[in-house]
């Protein structure tokens, strides 16, 4: 491996030039340095050409760091179980947002008593709370099996950036399938019901998810949800036994 | 927040070089943010956050679940060209990721300083705080630990 006999600028040391931060002594030497350097004009060339921009972090964070004296835990990526936890204790206090929700999702049988349905999220959210809940027209809020026939609604919590990204895909057995159609109109909020419904058969678990991944090819393609991290969430429901309803 | 517009495209261009894909450098460089939001930084200027960013893409090779997905959405024209090893594609990110679990933190980081960030020992010495002796030889222990590999190519 070969070095020249100077040092290339480094790109931080190029990137500090564009941004105006360099010391005068330093900054005339890199700009000695561009003048008798034709890689280092390039890479220069190509911090000036990149016009690449980050998304927005989210409001609820910003506003949170902003407000003075407040708590800076800004709006993070929560694993479904702790959502659940969250759902759970508020639900003494809000219940009628869980009439809201039932009402909207039609008639509900009570929570079924079978074993909770194995729950996961991914990491590296890209800085909102994505979280997703299925329900069960007929055992209700996160339905551990389901039933041939059975139509289950998908309620979204995203931050309102996330809306015209995500796409609702059902990875089962293999296989995909885009149950409900992308909405470039979903308005993200708080357990916001996703348009229309759909049913689920088949002898193996599927795993129902919101991918908000911007590799649309990939989300055209993908057969797993691993494939997807970490822009995904997704709720597993497992096929209903035999004797059951 | 100021800092995050001002050197947001400076942090995502420098993980995708790493990364070598534009999603996961997005993430790495948004949760970067995020967290510092969590927990302020008195300062917040573009070397601290090229380390801190250091960090947090190291730890997205080093753990075995993320690794899988990085290796397939690896795209190499994100690396760039390098002007200070020109060979330096033998450090594609299955290499980094073999290398990030046998060696120490500081010696990864020291690689992706020279290697990726294409700085000087000088720079780099003055980034991690230690001296010039002390980056020299963790860019040896670093060559030891890809020859061990069995890499062809060895750093030097």
């Amino acid at each position: 491996m070969t070095e020249l006999s100077m040092p290339p600028l480094s790109w931080l040391t190029l990137e500090r030039y564009v941004l105006d931060e360099l010391a005068p002594g330093e900054r005339a030497r890199v700009e000695q340095q561009l003048a008798s350097s034709d890689a280092a004009r390039a890479c220069l060339d190509e911090i000036l050409s990149d016009q690449s921009e980050l998304p927005a972090l989210p409001a609820a964070a910003r506003s949170r760091a902003e407000e003075p004296g407040a708590s800076l835990q800004p709006a993070r990526v929560t694993s479904l179980e702790s959502a659940r936890r969250r759902r759970r204790s508020t639900t003494l206090l809000g219940s009628a947002l869980a009439v809201a929700a039932a009402l909207a999702l039609a008639v509900l049988r009570p929570t079924s008593d079978l074993p909770a349905q194995r729950r996961y999220v991914s990491d590296g959210v890209k800085g909102g709370e994505v979280a997703l809940a299925l329900v069960g027209e007929q055992q209700g809020d996160q339905p551990a099996r389901f039933f041939v026939g059975e139509r289950f609604k998908l309620l979204v919590t995203c931050p309102a950036w996330l809306g015209r990204q995500l796409h609702v895909l059902v990875f089962q057995g293999g296989q995909r399938y885009e149950p409900l159609v992308q909405r470039d109109d979903f308005a993200c909020g708080n357990r916001v019901p996703w348009p229309g419904a759909f049913t689920l058969d088949g002898a193996a678990p599927a795993d129902v998810c919101v991918s908000w991944s911007e590799r649309r090819e990939l989300l055209q393609t993908a057969q797993e949800p691993s494939q997807l991290e970490p822009s995904i969430v997704c709720a597993r429901v497992l096929p209903g036994l035999p004797d059951e309803p | 927040m100021d800092s995050y517009r001002r050197y947001g495209p400076a942090l995502l261009r420098k993980a995708r070089r790493l990364l070598r894909n534009e999603e996961d450098a997005r993430d790495a460089v948004q949760t970067l943010f995020l967290d510092l939001l969590q927990r302020p930084e008195p300062t917040l200027d573009l070397p601290f956050l090229y380390r801190a960013l250091t960090h947090r893409c190291l730890n997205l090779l080093r753990d075995e679940k993320n690794r899988t997905r990085l290796l397939q959405r690896e795209s190499p024209s994100l690396r760039g060209s390098s002007r200070i090893a020109p060979d330096a594609e033998v450090l594609g990110l299955d290499v980094l990721c073999k290398l990030s679990v046998v060696v120490e933190e500081t010696v990864m980081e020291t690689l992706v300083y020279r290697f990726f960030d294409e700085m000087g020992l000088e720079e780099i010495a003055d980034v991690m705080s230690v001296s010039r002796k002390t980056v020299q030889n963790r860019l040896t222990r670093a060559s030891e630990a890809l020859a061990a590999l069995g890499d062809p190519k060895v750093l030097s």
